[in-house]
C-alpha cells in the first residue's frame, strides 16, 4: 500500500467511527501499517526512496496529529455513578504491622493497660525539652531527627517542629488530661533521619508503655516484661535487664528478651547468647515526673519502649525491613 | 573503644579471665560488641630478633640498601632492604627464609640485583600485626638475646570492642574500666593507680618561660603545659608500640605516641606542640572572632566563635579536637610542649560538629574528662619520657578544678524504687567503693568523685546501687492485674473494624512513606502551599510531609500493576498540613483513608463506598458527580452531614500515561473522622500467630492460559485436584481458575491461568513451553481431565 492509499483508508476508518486508540495502534504502532511502510522503504532505489519517504513522513505527522486529538479525554457520561454493580469477590490482607500491633495491644490489654495514640508531628518541647533531653543531646542532631520548617524558631535556632523520634512524647500528653494511677500503652510510627538499608528505615514502628501507680518498682517492671515475653514468644520466655542510660528514665535499663528464633537456646541471630536486645526501660525520671506536674516525692512510675519491626521480622522470618514498606503484593498477600 | 585484656592486667594483676571480664563489663553497663583473640599471625617459618650492624648502598639500585644483620649466630646475614628508617645498631624483626607471611608471600634466599639476600626486614603490616606506615617495624628497647623468636614478644591476648552509654565518659580508658570492673566485682576502687605516677610531683619543676592565659574559665577550667627536651632521633619503644597497636591507634613519633598512650591508659587526651615553632611565650585559650587555621588533617578551617589554643600569631589548635599544622611535631622535633587540659564538653561538641570533625580527643572531651586528670597526665608523660632519655624543662598549670557538689540521699527511697531492701551498710559500702564521699546521718550527704559527673541526684545513686548489686539478680514481683481485660477505646476499635471491613471486601492494606517527593506533587497538580517541609531530608524523596495518602496508593498500584490481575489497596495513616488541628499548634494533622484499585469500571469503587457508608451507619453520606478537573475523566465529591469528607477520582488516559500506569484505575481519599463517627466497635480481631514469610522471585512472570475438558461431576473439585502439580514443577509459581464453560454434553471446559517464574532468572519461551507441556501431562494424569487442544 502506498502512503496515499493508507491516507484514504485511515480517514475512512476515522469517519466510520473506529476507536481512536486502536487506530493509532493499527497505523502508528510498532507493527502498524505506516510503520511497516516506512520500514520497507529501505529496499527502494535512491530517488524513489526519497520521494516515498517524504510522503510517508508527512502522512505520519498528519496521522499523529489526528490521533493525538482523538486521545483527548472523553469524560464519563453524566449519571455514571448511579448505575449499580456488584463489588467483586477477592481475598484481602491486613499488613503484617497491623496484625502484629494488634497482638501487642491484646497482650497489654490482658495486663490492664489502656490504649492511646497521638500525633506523628511533634513540637521540640514535647519531643525533647519536657522529656529531660538536654539542648546539646546527640539525639537532637539534625543527623538523627527530621526537623520541619515552621515560622517559629527557638533561641538555639532549632525549628520548633519535628517528626517525633519516639512515642515517649505521649507521657507528657497523657498526663495533661488526667492524674495517676494509670497503665497505658501507645504504639505508633516514629522517625529517624537514617539511610535506608536492610535493617534501618527512616520511619518505623514503636510501642511504649507507661505505669504510674503507688509502689511501682524495678521488680514489677521486670515481671511485666516477663509476662510480655511469655505471651509473645511462648512459655518460659523471659526478659533481663542490663544497665543503660536514657534521658527519660532513672534508673535506666536495657531490656533483652529470650530470642524469638531459638527460644533462648542460642543461634546466629542472637549471637549465640539466647537473648535479643529489644528496647529500653526504667523508672520515670524525676524531671519527667515534674513535667507531668507530679511530685517525684509522691509518685513513682516505670516505662518501657521497643521498636517492634524487628520483633515482627524475627517472628515471621522477614529478612529485610524494606519489605515492610515496599508494598509488594507478593509480600502482602502472604499475611 | 578497644579494651585490651593485657593492659587491664598491667593495671590490675589479678584481673579476671577474659570471659569473666566480658560478663562484668556487661553487668556494669558497657556493651561488648565483639571480643577478638590476638595471636602471633605467622604459623609457618620464623621471625627472629636481629640487630643491624652495617648498612651500605646497593651497588646496582639507588633505592635499596644492603645490611648485615646479627641474629645471635656467628654468621651475619646479608639482607637487602628498601626502607629508609633503618640505622646501624637498631633492633629489627628478621624474616628467615622459608617463612610464609600473612599475605601468602614466602620468603626465600634470593638474588636481588646481584646481591644475595638471606631474608627480609619486615614492617608491622607485612608481619600482619596491624595497619602501619610502610617502614621497618623497629623493636626498640627489647631486652632479649638476638635470635629470639619475635613470636615470643607478641603473646596472646584479647581485645574487647566496647561501647558506652553517653553518661559514662569515665569508661573510655583502660584505668576507668579497671576501676569499674573492681567496683562491680565488689572490690574498692582507687581513684588512680599511684604506682603509675611514682612519687613524682611536678610542682617543684621550674615554671620556665611559658605563660598561660585562660580567657574564659567556663570554656577551659584547667590547662597545663609541660616542656621537654628529647634525645635526637628517639624511637618509640616496642612495648608502647604494641599496646598502641592493640588499641587500634596509629603509630606516629615518640611524643605523639606517648600522648595517645595516655589517652588509652587513663583517659586524658593531650596534645604535643613543637616548642620551637610556637611564636611568643604566652599560650592563650580563647574564643575566636574570625580567623582560619590549617589543622593536622591538612585542611583549612574558618574559625568563627570557636574555642582555640593560640600563640602570639594565632590559633594552634581547635580546643579538644585537633592541633594545627604549623606547630606540629615531626620526625626531627626534640623540643616539645605537652598540653593537657579540661575543656567544656558542650563547647567541644559544638565546635567539632560545626566543622564536621570527630577525633579520639573530642569523643572523650564531649563525654566529660575528669578535671583532675590534666595534672596526672603531665606526671605520667614526664615519667615515661624521662625513662626514654627525655629531660623535663618546665611545667606550668593554670585554672581551678570545680569541686563536686554534694547532694542529699535517702537509702530507703532506693529500696522502694528497686522493690527490695538493700541494707544501708551495703549501700554505703558501694558508694564508698565507687569513690563517693558519704556523710551518713538522717539523710545522707553524697559527694561524688571527680570522674563521675553522672551522679548528681537521688535517682542516679539508686541506679548506681542497682547496677553494682546486679540487675541480673533482680527477682520479678507480680503486679496486681485487673479482673477483666482493659476496655479498648472506641476510636481504636472503629479504625480496626474498618480495616477488617476492607479486608473482608478483598482489599489489601499498605503502609507507605509519610513523605512525598516534589515530582509526585507535580504529577497530581498539587502545589506546596500549606505543606510542611522537612528541613533536613535524608533524600529528596522525603522533602514534604504528605498532605493526603493518594501518592502512596498510586505508587503501590504502579509497583504491582503487572503482578496482580485484580488489585485493590487501602491505607489508613496520618496526613498533615500547616493549619489548625487537634494536636499541635500550627499543624493540621489527621488520619485519612485512601483506597485505590485497577478497574475500567469506576462505578465499582462507588459501590464499595456505598457499602462502606452502610456499614459505618453514615446515613447522611452523599456522593455527587462534579465536573472533572484537568487530567480527570470523572470526579465525585463525598459529603457527609453537609461537609465534604473526601473525593473519588477517575484519572484520564493522559494522566495514567504520565504516571507510568498501564491500566485504568481510580481512587478515593476520605477523612476518617466521619467514617468512624458511628461505625461499629466489635472486639479487636487479633491473630494468634502470623504466617511465616516465603521469599518470592523478583523476576518477571510469564502467564499462560490452558483449557481442559472435565466431566461436570468432577468440575467442582478440579482446581483442588490440580494443586499437587505446584509442588512437582519448580517453574510453575501459581495457577487460578479463570473460566468455566458448561457444555451440553455433560462436560465442562475449564481454563486455568498458569504463572511461571524462576527465583534467579527471566524465563525463556522454550523453558516455559517445556514446563507447560509437563503441567498438562501431570494434570491429565492426576485428574480425569483432557487438554482441550489435544489432538485425539
Amino acid at each position: 500500500m502506498t502512503a496515499g492509499e493508507l491516507h484514504s483508508e485511515a480517514l475512512a476508518a476515522l469517519e466510520a467511527g473506529s476507536d481512536k486508540i486502536s487506530l493509532r495502534q493499527q497505523y502508528l504502532g510498532r507493527s502498524g501499517k505506516l510503520t511497516e511502510l516506512l520500514r520497507s522503504l529501505k529496499n527502494l532505489p535512491e530517488a524513489a526512496r526519497r520521494q516515498a519517504g517524504a510522503e510517508a513522513n508527512a502522512l505520519r505527522a498528519e496521522l499523529e496529529a489526528l490521533f493525538a486529538e482523538q486521545t483527548a479525554e472523553v469524560p464519563l457520561e453524566a449519571g455514571w455513578s448511579e448505575q449499580s454493580v456488584v463489588w467483586p469477590t477477592m481475598t484481602g490482607h491486613l499488613h503484617p504491622e497491623t496484625q502484629f500491633m494488634r497482638r501487642l495491644i491484646s497482650i497489654f490489654q490482658s495486663l490492664g493497660y489502656e490504649y492511646a495514640s497521638g500525633p506523628e508531628i511533634e513540637t521540640v518541647e514535647y519531643n525533647f525539652d519536657r522529656l529531660n533531653v538536654p539542648r546539646d543531646h546527640p539525639a537532637r542532631d539534625i543527623q538523627d531527627t527530621f526537623y520541619l520548617t515552621s515560622a517559629e524558631r527557638n533561641e538555639t535556632g532549632e525549628t520548633e517542629l519535628v517528626m517525633r523520634t519516639q512515642v515517649t512524647d505521649m507521657q507528657i500528653r497523657l498526663l495533661e488530661n488526667r492524674r495517676p494511677p494509670l497503665r497505658v500503652m501507645y504504639p505508633g510510627r516514629v522517625f529517624r533521619n537514617e539511610a535506608t538499608d536492610a535493617r534501618h528505615l527512616s520511619s518505623f514502628f514503636q510501642f511504649e508503655a507507661l505505669v504510674i501507680e503507688p509502689g511501682a518498682n524495678l521488680r514489677q517492671l521486670l515481671w511485666t516484661l516477663n509476662q510480655f515475653a511469655e505471651q509473645l514468644i511462648g512459655r518460659g520466655a523471659k526478659a533481663r535487664f542490663r544497665p543503660s542510660f536514657f534521658p527519660f528514665t532513672e534508673p535506666s535499663v536495657e531490656v533483652d528478651i529470650t530470642c524469638l528464633l531459638c527460644q533462648g537456646k542460642g543461634c546466629r541471630v542472637c549471637a549465640h547468647t539466647g537473648w535479643l536486645e529489644s528496647g529500653g526501660a526504667g523508672m520515670v525520671h524525676p524531671n519527667v515526673l515534674r513535667e507531668m506536674q507530679l511530685d517525684p516525692a509522691e509518685h513513682v512510675g516505670y516505662a518501657f519502649g521497643m521498636g517492634f519491626d524487628r520483633l515482627l521480622m524475627l517472628s515471621t522470618d522477614i529478612p529485610d525491613i524494606r519489605l515492610l514498606v515496599e508494598n509488594d503484593i507478593r509480600f502482602l498477600s502472604q499475611f | 573503644m578497644r579494651i585490651v585484656h593485657e593492659i587491664l592486667q598491667e593495671l590490675w594483676p589479678d584481673v579476671p579471665a577474659v570471659d569473666c571480664v566480658a560478663d562484668l563489663l556487661v553487668q556494669g553497663g558497657v556493651e561488648v560488641e565483639s571480643q577478638t583473640k590476638i595471636v602471633w599471625p605467622i604459623s609457618q617459618g620464623q621471625v627472629v630478633l636481629g640487630r643491624i650492624e652495617t648498612i651500605m648502598p646497593h651497588p646496582d639500585a639507588d633505592k635499596l640498601q644492603v645490611t648485615t644483620v646479627n641474629i645471635g649466630q656467628s654468621e651475619r646475614l646479608t639482607i637487602v632492604c628498601g626502607a629508609k628508617n633503618i640505622a646501624a645498631s637498631q633492633l629489627v624483626p628478621v624474616v628467615l627464609p622459608g617463612t610464609v607471611l600473612p599475605s601468602g608471600l614466602e620468603i626465600a634466599e634470593r638474588n636481588i640485583r646481584g646481591v644475595h639476600s638471606m631474608g627480609m626486614l619486615a614492617s608491622a603490616e607485612e608481619l600482619g600485626l596491624g595497619k602501619a606506615e610502610d617502614v621497618i617495624f623497629l623493636l626498640s628497647g627489647v631486652d632479649r638475646p638476638l635470635g629470639t623468636n619475635v613470636a615470643e614478644l607478641w603473646p596472646e591476648t584479647t581485645v574487647f570492642e566496647t561501647s558506652i552509654t553517653p553518661n559514662r565518659g569515665d569508661l573510655l580508658s583502660h584505668w576507668g574500666v579497671v576501676r569499674d570492673l573492681k567496683l562491680v566485682s565488689g572490690l574498692p576502687a582507687t581513684a588512680y593507680p599511684n604506682e603509675l605516677f611514682g612519687n613524682l610531683t611536678l610542682s617543684e619543676a621550674k615554671p620556665g618561660a611559658w605563660q598561660i592565659d585562660i580567657q574564659d574559665s567556663q570554656a577551659c577550667s584547667r590547662f597545663s603545659l609541660t616542656e621537654f627536651q628529647l634525645p635526637a632521633s628517639s624511637e618509640t619503644p616496642f612495648w608502647l608500640k604494641r599496646q598502641l597497636m592493640l588499641t587500634g591507634s596509629t603509630l606516629y613519633t615518640l611524643p605523639v605516641d606517648v600522648t595517645n598512650y595516655l589517652t588509652q591508659l587513663i583517659g586524658q587526651p593531650g596534645h604535643v606542640y613543637d616548642a620551637d615553632k610556637i611564636k611568643g611565650d604566652t599560650i592563650t585559650t580563647r574564643m575566636t572572632s574570625d580567623e582560619s587555621v590549617m589543622l593536622l588533617d591538612k585542611s583549612s578551617y574558618k574559625l568563627h566563635n570557636n574555642l582555640v589554643v593560640a600563640d602570639q600569631v594565632g590559633a594552634i589548635a581547635l580546643a579538644g579536637v585537633m592541633g594545627d599544622e604549623r606547630t606540629a611535631v615531626d620526625g626531627q622535633t626534640t623540643h616539645i610542649l605537652f598540653e593537657a587540659a579540661h575543656w567544656n564538653p558542650k563547647i567541644v561538641r559544638r565546635d567539632r560538629r560545626s566543622h564536621g570533625l570527630s577525633t579520639e580527643a573530642s569523643y572523650r572531651f564531649e563525654r566529660f574528662v575528669d578535671p583532675e586528670l590534666p595534672e596526672l597526665a603531665a606526671i605520667l608523660a614526664t615519667r615515661i619520657l624521662q625513662q626514654l632519655g627525655g629531660k623535663l624543662l618546665s611545667h606550668r598549670v593554670a585554672g581551678q578544678t570545680a569541686q563536686s557538689v554534694a547532694f542529699s540521699y535517702d537509702p530507703t527511697l532506693t529500696d522502694a524504687l528497686i522493690g527490695e531492701p538493700v541494707a544501708s551498710e551495703r549501700q554505703q559500702a558501694i558508694l564508698l567503693a565507687s569513690g563517693c564521699h558519704v556523710a551518713a546521718g538522717e539523710t545522707w550527704q553524697i559527694t561524688p568523685p571527680s570522674w563521675r559527673p553522672d551522679l548528681t541526684m537521688q535517682a542516679e545513686v539508686t541506679e548506681e546501687i542497682a547496677r553494682v548489686v546486679g540487675l541480673a539478680e533482680l527477682k520479678p514481683e507480680p503486679v496486681v492485674l485487673p479482673v477483666r481485660p482493659m476496655v479498648l477505646p472506641p476510636e481504636l476499635l472503629k479504625i480496626e473494624a474498618l480495616r477488617d471491613f476492607l479486608k473482608t471486601h478483598g482489599l489489601t492494606e499498605i503502609y507507605s512513606s509519610p513523605f512525598v517527593p516534589i515530582q509526585d506533587l507535580q504529577l497530581f497538580d498539587e502545589t506546596t502551599d500549606g505543606l510542611l517541609k522537612v528541613t533536613n531530608p535524608a533524600s529528596p524523596e522525603m522533602t514534604w510531609v504528605r498532605p493526603t495518602l493518594q501518592y502512596g496508593t498510586i505508587e503501590a498500584l504502579r509497583r504491582n500493576q503487572f503482578e496482580a490481575e485484580t488489585l485493590w489497596l487501602f491505607e489508613i495513616g496520618h496526613v498533615a498540613k500547616a493549619g489548625q488541628g487537634q494536636w499541635t499548634e500550627g499543624v493540621s494533622e489527621d488520619i485519612w483513608l485512601s483506597i485505590g484499585g485497577f478497574t475500567d469500571q469506576p462505578i465499582e469503587l462507588v459501590q464499595l463506598m456505598k457499602e462502606l457508608f452502610t456499614w459505618a451507619k453514615m446515613t447522611n453520606a452523599v456522593v455527587t458527580e462534579v465536573a472533572p478537573e484537568a487530567n480527570q475523566i470523572g470526579q465525585l465529591t463525598i459529603m457527609h452531614a453537609a461537609r465534604q469528607i473526601g473525593k473519588l477520582i477517575v484519572p484520564s488516559q493522559t494522566w495514567l500515561k504520565r504516571a507510568k500506569l498501564k491500566r485504568p484505575l481510580c481512587w478515593v481519599n476520605l477523612s476518617l473522622e466521619a467514617i468512624t463517627a458511628a461505625a461499629p466497635t466489635p472486639p479487636l480481631q487479633t491473630p494468634d500467630s502470623l504466617a511465616a514469610y516465603q521469599p518470592f522471585s523478583r523476576f518477571p512472570k510469564i502467564v499462560r492460559d490452558v483449557t481442559f475438558v472435565v466431566p461436570q461431576a468432577k468440575a467442582k473439585h478440579f482446581e483442588e485436584a490440580c494443586r499437587p502439580v505446584l509442588a512437582n514443577l519448580p517453574l510453575l509459581s501459581g495457577f487460578e481458575l479463570r473460566d468455566t464453560y458448561q457444555a451440553n454434553d455433560g462436560k465442562a471446559n475449564m481454563t486455568l491461568r498458569l504463572t511461571f517464574r524462576a527465583a534467579d532468572r527471566s524465563l525463556t519461551d522454550t523453558e516455559v513451553n517445556s514446563e507447560l507441556a509437563q503441567v498438562i501431562q501431570q494434570i491429565e494424569q492426576l485428574t480425569v481431565a483432557t487438554w482441550l487442544d489435544r489432538k485425539e
